[in-house]
């Protein structure tokens, strides 16, 4: 037994001794890893070294770099407040220009109403303009119609002229050519009535009274017939003439013919008229001369003369117009007056309501005077009744 | 105007003329009477005369010239217009037309031709009458 235990720890010690030397050789390994090792970790301590000496610099940069960010953070923030700003601005505007545009939204289509209103207006100034047209069409024949008659009417008055002209020559052939030879018959009888008296009997002493007389009347009617042409051809120039004058100087004219009628012109309150006075002063002479002629033999001629001015409508004549303003004149007489029929008949020319034999005349005064009145645009009426004087109204436009 | 010169009659009608001397012989004057047929003839008279008439009485109506005409004629003529004075118109008419020319042309007086030869010795007499005491341009040639 001891042996046995002898050998089981020899054994035991070889094995540890190997396992000794086993360990003595890792251990050599070992040191020489460490060694390598610890080479290594020198180089790794310089690497290291190095590196940190880069990181130094490197943390020196972003220090650097921190700052710079830091002022451009710095920057970014004013900037960006200044960007804010300018958004609030930006956005008050926007909101403002929303107004606008909704302003101009809304004045747009005010503009469309309108202009929709204007084309409706245009389509019937379209429509307008041509019935304006049509009219202007029809004026314009209507025109050359009125041109046409136009003309018609310059023919016809160029025809008048050369007619009035024939009737001017007429006139002078009647005041010259046939009064000549009458006033030579006059002069012959006169010549022999005068040189031969004693040779003519007494029938022929009378029938050369006659002819005489037949010559004279010839004569007054030649006279008369020119004057009342003369009225048609000679001026008519109006003035503004005193009545009153007029009436006196044909008083003065007929002195002697109103003695021997004992008569009187009551010729007041007169006013004045638009006439042409060497025309009316014809026309008064034979109104007056007229009354006197006719006058009642048993009792003094008077006679009346009035004027006034009144408007159209105040006169009881239904050929005036009521809105003009007339000179009604008035001549009246207590002569011996005529039929109320013969009233428009004593106007024509060569009429006469009596014979030569009893009231000498041609007949031709009161036609004269009707002319007249008519070249003054007025009217005359005469009104009487037999044996109770006549009244001769005239009414002479006034304004 | 001569006093003693001639009285001119111009007019173209012989009646006229006869009435017209016959009446002017009652009278007595001594001045000679020349009658003057019409226009045309008075004119060649009027050119040619020596003398200076006393008066000159011309009518109105007369064949190719009438007498307010023939007045214009003499009033062209310078010399023979200061010789014609006075011009006096003898007419049956007596428009406002034809004194109004008349008197235009420059005569010194018109007058309606009388029926009464009494009446025509009468205006005869006043008219020589008046122009014997009156003066007139042609006395001083």
């Amino acid at each position: 037994m001891k042996e046995e235990k002898d050998m089981l720890k020899s054994d035991e010690l070889m094995e540890a001794n190997k396992e000794l030397a086993f360990q003595h050789v890792e251990k050599e390994k070992r040191a020489a890893e460490l060694g390598i090792a610890n080479r290594e970790l020198v180089f790794q301590n310089g690497e290291k070294e190095k590196r940190a000496e880069e990181l130094i610099i490197a943390n020196k940069e972003l220090v650097f770099q921190n700052g710079e960010k830091e002022k451009r953070a710095e920057e970014l923030r004013i900037a960006n407040k200044e960007l804010a700003f300018q958004n609030d601005e930006k956005e008050k505007r926007a909101a403002e220009l929303i107004i606008a545009n909704k302003e101009l939204v809304f004045q747009n289509e005010e503009k469309e109403k309108r202009a929709e209103e204007l084309r409706i207006a245009n389509k019937e100034l379209a429509f307008q303009n041509d019935e304006k047209e049509k009219r202007a069409a029809e004026l314009i024949i209507a025109n050359k119609e009125l041109a046409f008659q136009n003309e018609e009417k310059e023919k016809r008055a160029a025809e008048l002229i050369i007619a009035n002209k024939e009737l001017l020559a007429f006139t002078y052939i009647s005041s010259h050519d046939l009064q000549e030879p009458l006033r030579k018959i006059q002069t012959f009888v006169t010549v022999i009535l005068e040189n031969e008296n004693e040779n003519l009997s007494e029938k022929g002493k009378h029938n050369f009274l006659r002819m005489q007389l037949a010559a004279g009347r010839m004569q007054q009617l030649i006279e008369d017939l020119l004057a009342f042409s003369r009225i048609s051809t000679t001026d008519h120039k109006f003035e503004k003439a005193d009545l009153g004058i007029i009436i006196e100087e044909i008083k003065a004219d007929l002195k002697d013919t109103m003695q021997d009628k004992h008569a009187i012109i009551d010729a007041i309150d007169l006013s004045p008229a638009n006439i042409i006075p060497f025309q009316f002063r014809q026309l008064m002479y034979n109104l007056i001369s007229n009354a006197l002629k006719f006058s009642r033999p048993d009792i003094p001629a008077y006679i009346i003369i009035r004027s006034k001015i009144v408007r159209g409508n105040k006169l009881n004549n239904p050929k005036l117009s009521s809105e003009k303003k007339y000179c009604h004149i008035v001549v009246k007489d207590n002569g011996i007056g005529f039929e109320p029929e013969f009233r428009e008949r004593i106007f024509e020319v060569f009429q006469k309501l009596h014979s030569k034999e009893v009231y000498a005349g041609t007949g031709i005064g009161l036609a004269i005077v009707k002319k007249i009145v008519e070249n003054h645009n007025g009217m005359i009426t005469a009104t009487s009744e037999l044996n109770k004087g006549a009244t001769f109204d005239m009414y002479i436009p006034a304004d | 105007m001569n006093k003693n010169g001639p009285i001119l009659i111009i007019e173209d009608d012989i009646d006229d003329q006869e009435f017209l001397e016959t009446t002017y012989r009652k009278l007595n004057y001594t001045n000679e009477l020349v009658f003057l047929n019409d226009g045309e003839a008075a004119i060649q008279y009027l050119i040619q005369m020596k003398s200076i008439p006393f008066l000159i009485i011309s009518d109105l109506n007369m064949p190719k010239i009438n007498g307010i005409e023939l007045r214009a004629r003499v009033k062209e003529n310078d010399v023979i217009n200061i010789k014609c004075v006075p011009y006096i118109l003898f007419s049956t008419t007596v428009g406002k037309n034809f004194i109004d020319d008349a008197y235009h042309m420059g005569i010194q007086g018109y007058f309606k031709k009388p029926i009464d030869p009494n009446e025509l010795m009468a205006t005869l007499k006043n008219i020589i009458e008046y122009w014997k005491i009156s003066y007139s341009p042609g006395m001083y040639m």
